[in-house]
Formats: C-alpha cells, structure tokens, sequence
C-alpha cells in the first residue's frame, strides 16, 4: 500500500512539474533561408536564459496568410509571427485583433530603429507594436546567369532583344522564367517597373486616383506581353511560383530571374555555393532612359507578437534579440532580406559579392511616398474596409497570354475604374459610420514623382 | 396518474439507445449543424474575417452582391463543366473496366483491381504536385510523348497552364484518381447478379450483348443510381486537387466554386467571410437540389420496375 501511494505521490509530483513549465513560444514565419539563424542567434539563447522553448513553423507568404486566417479562427495561431500582407494593410490587421503590443517604450530602441517607427505601421495609438529588421526594399532586381549575360541593358526595349537572342527552345533554354501562379507578385513586378519607369506604383497622389492604364504602366505590361509573344519566356511560367522560378534558373532553363535581394541566400540554400559563382544581379531596366527609385511606405514591422501570445514579456525579450549586431550580422552572411542595420554589410564574412551588389542597388533604389495614413489617421479605417478587386493586373496578364482576355487594354481600363470606385465606395462607408476621411486625404499637391516625401513635407500641407 | 400511466404505455423498451446514440448526435451537432447554422447566419451578416468587429446584420446583401459578381458565376459554371466532363467519363470508364475485370477470362484481375485502386490511396496535394511536373511543357514525359507523336498544337502547350486545356486536364486526372473508387462499386454490384441468370439466359441462347442489355443492365440500375450520387458528390469536392493542381488558374479557368469560396474567405488580402459563407450556402443548396433531383429520379426508376 505504501508503495503504491509513494507511486501516487511521485506521480502528482512529474505532473506537477510537467504542468508549471513554461508554454513554448510558437514562431511562424516565411523566412525559410534564416532558420538556422534564427534558432542560432535567437532562439537557443533565448531558451537557455528563460527556459521557454520556441517552435517553429515555415509557410511560404501566399499560404502564410491562409495559415494565419485559419489559425485565427480555430485559437491555434502562433506566439511571433512574421508579416506577411501589404503595407498599408496593417492598420486593418491591428483593427481586427491580430496583434499584441511590445513591452517596450520608443526611447528604449537605438535610434536607427526609432527613425523607421510610423503610426499606422509599427505604432498603434502611441504604442510600439514592432519594428522593421529588413531594409527598405522590394523584389524587382533581374538576376542571371553570367556565363552567358556579360551587359544588361538599360531599357525595357533592349531587354527584349536580349532575351529573344538568349532563347533556344531546342535545347530548352528561355531568356526569363516568371511566377506566374502567383498573380500577386506579378501584379507588384508590373507596377514596380512602372513606378521605375517614371510612372506610379498604384495611386498617383498628384489626383488622388488610381491609375494602372497610364502609358507608361502599359508601356511595361506590353513588354511582357512581347516578351511572352517572341517566346522568351519560359513555358512553365504559368505553373511557376517564386520557389520554383529559381529551380528553373539553376537548371539552366532560365537565364533571367526577378527576384529580391534574398536570392542568392535562397540559391545557395536550395542547391549549393557553387550556384552562386554563376550569379550576377543588375537593378531593372525601364521603358525610358532615367530610373526613378521605388517610393513606399513607411515599413511594417518584420515581426509582430500575435494576439495569440500569452506573455508578452517574453515574447518582448525574444522579439528584441532581433536588433542585436549579433542578429544583423548573420542576416547578412545567411544572404537574405538586407538587415536595417546597413553597417552589418561591411563587418559580416563569407558573403558573396552578388548579394552585396544587390543590397547596394537595392539601397540606391529606394525612397518614400506620401502615405495618406499618417496626413489623417482615419485613413486606416478606409484601408480596412477597402475590398481585394480581382482581376489585378498580374491576373490581367496571365488572362492575356493563356487566352482568356483578348484586350488587355480594356482589361486595365475596367480594373483602374474598379479600384476607384472601390477607394470611393470604402470611403463613403467610413464617413457614413462617422470617420472623417475624403478623396483629399489621399492627394499631395507637393509631391514630387521620384523624389522622398520626408515628415516635414505633411506640415507644408496643413 | 393518468399522465404517468400513459407514459409508461408510450414508453419504448429500446429507450438506452438514446445513450448510444449520443455521442453521434453531439459530435454530429458540433461538427455538421453548427457549422451549416453558423454558415447561413454569417452569410447575413458584414463580417469580414473570424477576428472581426463590429458585425452587423446586412440581410440579403451577400447574395445580392454574389449574383452580380461574374467571378461568382464563372465558378458556377467552372464547376458545372468539370461535372459534365469528369462524371461521365468515371462513370463510363469504370463500368466498362470492371465489365472487363469481371469476365471470367480475364488474367491478373486481382492486379489490375489493385492498380486501379492505389491512385485513390494516394493523397491529393501529393498527386497535384507530382501531376505538374509530370504535365510540365518542357520536361514533362506527356508533353514529350506528344513531341514524338508530331502532335505539335498540344506538344508546346501547358496543359495545366492554358486557359483552355487546364480544366479537360484537371478532369482527367481526376478521373484517373478516383476511377478505382466506382471501379470497386461496380465490380461488386456485377457480382451480385446471380449466377444462375446467366446459365438460363445462356440455355436460352443468349449472345453476350444480350446477356449485358437483358439481365445485367436492368439488374444495376439501382445501383447505377447510388454510383452516380457519389460520383456526383465525389466531383463537386475536387478543393484540395485544384489547389494544389492550379490554384484556380489561369486566370480562373480552373476556379470551382470551393476555390471561390476558399479564395474570398482566406486567401484575399482583405478576406470576405460573409460573402463566402453566402456563396457556400448557395453551394450547399444547390447540391442538396442534385441529390434530391436524383433521389426522385431513383424511386421513379423503381416505380418503373415494379
């Protein structure tokens, strides 16, 4: 009898034990190249300090979200999760519960940091919710082979000819290769190019309006319709993701990629170093002669503690491991997003020169748009109620070249007109439930195309 | 008294089953009615996502807005074709192999049964992954098979990846997976006809055709029915083939009304919840009308035997 209740006893003890652990920290992200970073500089030390481990989760960034979505539904979400929509979208996230605040105070972050925080995107009602661990950056860098690219030229015209010349069917080598299954990176390649080109990303804030069916939007559009048409491109395309894109690339199929700064990282990774002594990288050639920067935003965090987080002290100390020199450093040598912290370039060992190159374009390629969020805070409760419009202009241009849509042209006419009146429609729905938000909310007399719209250039318009 | 008297004469002696039957019923409730319920109310309403706030009651709006949205109808029609092409050829081909896998004279039956059977094993994502490589225009063994057979118009093309083959394509390889599935149906339906039939028949001088169209025919019908209702419903869940076969492209030509659903509901940067719950009860009633379509149609057929 003794020796059973002794039994009972040391029984109730492990279970007691068992149940005063720490819950683990559930980290979902779609940064598959730094994992081992993460669980190197993050994660280990994190779990050897407070005993919580972390467990990790890979989705690429289209099925993140429907992983997010669900997991929201069913209480399953993570504890930190990576951000994964657009940026002005964020505001609609924190809206709808997706978040938790840091335990952090502004002042207490280095001021590099500070300098990226903006109301609407890192900040939400005064409270710092995260912080951007990237460079500004966006995923239209044309990557190829150098063994048989020795110059890439400058303009879109002369890019078709390149790859016309690089194409040979026979031996099944195509000049690009594009991720046509999904229309949503296809849809911001167009538009990149377009804003590059001298034209704008989505809004022009001269009016106010969205415009995708200017000239010079549909200057690019027909590039890749040309392209597409001469048969440079490689006929899989329209079963190609991001992922599979640079399969086709290392195999020699592809000799151009469009990709961001994290592709050599993402090259080494999937299949070897040596992938990367063939590897050369040049900023987008446009429609014109003069290249105007890709101007955003003010940055979404790269982290956010999820609504899901039940200790946010802890998952505070393992989200601040992110802005150690230590975290910035490896970021660079894992060769994938470009870390905020620039200085870590110079100091990091065993990076290719490719990646360097293109972090440097990158940088020389970026700006700031005015972002009518941060003129008019109401501005986030339109962001939410606006409606995804399909079909966006990647899925214009998959429609046009599988034989779906025969006038392109219109295709865009009919999307521009719907995204305006979706904009109008969202609007007209804040100010009916008391939101104090216009058209003229998003049109910035003083902005120049191209050019930085800094903080003091709000204050000109007030 | 008079109450408890009359209770105890309705009182039935089988009262436990009740007990039984519980767990079925609860689990039943949670994971069957209260999602249909709660389907049909979120359909009314303007909620956008499960974390949403403020959701108010909007009536018949999300229907409204649904039977003007061409994408909407697209997908309807996206799923009426796959069924128009992908029922009857399972349905076909499956009677006509276990016709052959039935025949007395018939070597490796037990094999080919078990070749048939094995795509249906198989899970779905992993054939929609291995299906494009093995249907990719370049290096794909379909698309170089047609390369030397000189049929040029469908040797270039991705089949996946055109707007005009991607749903055919998609049919086939549906087809191809869950023929094992009716191929077991139909094998044990032909042997449930006696085979005492066929020896009359056959005294009676019966050629093959007419055994076929006089005994086995008349004597399937009634399964034939039950076949075509799963096939049915079978073809109608295809979501997790064309997701991971062609996400719904190109350009939607691939898009049933699953994928609609999952595409507004999840997979939108500004997801639709209401709008997709409107769009799944209209699904949901709409197969409900083919099953009780079918049912009239199986107790008329068996009017006619009787």
């Amino acid at each position: 009898m003794k020796k059973i209740l002794s039994l009972l006893l040391a029984l109730l003890m492990v279970g007691a034990l068992v149940t005063a652990q720490a819950e683990p920290m559930s980290w979902w992200d779609q940064f598959l190249n730094l994992q081992e970073t993460h669980e190197n500089v993050i994660w280990k030390p994190f779990t050897e300090e407070t005993g919580i481990e972390v467990e990790y989760q890979n989705y690429d960034a289209a099925s993140f979200k429907e992983a997010f979505d669900l997991a929201m539904g069913t209480d399953q979400g993570p504890s930190v999760m990576s951000y994964a929509w657009g940026g002005n979208e964020a505001v609609a996230k924190y809206n709808n519960g997706y978040f938790s605040p840091l335990s952090v105070n502004k002042e207490d972050l280095p001021d590099y940091v500070q300098a990226t925080l903006a109301e609407g995107y890192t900040m939400f009602d005064g409270q710092v919710y995260s912080f951007p661990t990237f460079a500004h950056n966006h995923y239209d860098l044309f990557w190829y082979n150098k063994e048989k690219v020795s110059e890439v030229p400058q303009t879109l015209a002369e890019m078709r000819e390149l790859l016309k010349s690089l194409t040979n069917a026979e031996n099944n080598v195509y000049g690009i290769a594009l991720p046509l299954t999904d229309t949503g990176r296809m849809n911001g390649i167009i538009n990149y190019l377009a804003e590059m080109s001298g034209g704008v990303y989505d809004i022009d804030y001269a009016t106010g309006q969205y415009v995708f069916n200017d000239d010079i939007t549909k200057a690019v559009f027909k590039f890749f319709v040309d392209i597409w048409e001469d048969g440079s491109v490689h006929p899989a395309s329209t079963t190609l993701k991001t992922r599979t894109v640079r399969e086709r690339w290392a195999n020699d199929e592809a000799v151009f990629a469009i990709d961001g700064c994290w592709y050599p990282g993402s090259i080494k990774n999937a299949f070897g170093a040596e992938y990367l002594d063939k590897l050369g990288v040049a900023a987008a050639p446009v429609v014109g002669e003069t290249r105007n920067p890709v101007c955003t935003a003010p940055s979404t965090g790269t982290f956010y503690l999820s609504s899901f987080c039940k200790d946010t002290e802890a998952g505070t100390n393992l989200m601040l491991r992110l802005l150690s020199d230590e975290y910035a450093i490896a970021l660079a040598e894992a060769m994938d997003q470009p870390p905020l912290n620039t200085a870590a370039l110079e100091k990091a060992e065993n990076v290719a020169e490719v990646y360097v190159e293109g972090c440097k374009i990158m940088a020389s390629q970026m700006g700031y748009r005015p972002e009518p969020q941060v003129r008019n805070s109401a501005v986030g409760d339109v962001y939410t109620e606006l409606m995804t419009i399909s079909p966006n202009v990647g899925d214009i241009y998959v429609g046009y070249i599988t034989g779906a849509i025969t006038d392109w042209e219109t295709a865009l006419d009919e999307y521009t007109a719907a995204m305006n009146a979706e904009l109008d429609r969202a609007i007209e729905t804040c100010r009916s439930m008391g939101s104090n938000v216009s058209r003229d909310d998003f049109i910035f007399s003083n902005y120049v195309r191209g050019e930085d719209y800094t903080s003091d250039k709000y204050a000109e318009l007030k | 008294m008079k109450r408890i008297n009359t209770l105890k004469r309705h009182r039935t002696p089988y009262g436990w089953i009740y007990l039984f039957l519980a767990p079925t019923l609860i689990l039943f409730s949670m994971y069957t009615l209260y999602p249909i319920g709660a389907t049909v109310w979120y359909s009314l309403t303007n909620m956008r996502s499960f974390t949403s706030r403020n959701i108010a009651f909007v009536g018949l709006a999300n229907y409204r807005a649904l039977f003007a949205d061409s994408q909407f109808l697209n997908s309807l029609s996206v799923t009426g074709r796959f069924l128009l092409m992908a029922v009857p050829a399972r349905f076909v081909l499956s009677l006509l192999l276990a016709l052959l896998l039935n025949w007395k004279r018939c070597m490796g039956k037990t094999f080919f049964r078990t070749m048939f059977f094995l795509p249906v094993l198989t899970t779905s994502a992993i054939i929609g992954v291995v299906f494009i490589m093995i249907l990719d225009p370049t290096m794909g063994p379909v698309n170089i098979i047609l390369n030397r057979l000189n049929i040029q118009s469908l040797a270039s093309v991705s089949l996946l990846g055109n707007f005009n083959t991607a749903l055919p394509t998609t049919a086939i390889v549906w087809v191809w997976k869950w023929l094992g599935n009716s191929l077991i149906y139909w094998i044990a339906s032909l042997q449930s006809v006696p085979d005492e039939l066929y020896e009359a028949a056959r005294i009676d001088g019966a050629n093959s055709w007419q055994l076929f169209k006089s005994i086995v025919v008349p004597l399937l019908i009634p399964f034939a029915v039950i076949i075509l209702i799963l096939t049915v419903s079978d073809a109608i869940r295809v979501f997790n083939l064309m997701l991971t076969l062609t996400n719904g492209g190109p350009f939607f030509a691939t898009e049933t009304v699953e994928v609609f659903i999952y595409r507004h509901a999840f997979q939108a940067s500004s997801p639709r919840m209401a709008y997709a719950s409107a769009a799944a009860a209209v699904f949901g009633f709409a197969f409900m009308m083919i099953v009780v379509i079918q049912r009239i149609a199986n107790a008329a057929v068996k009017r006619g035997e009787q």
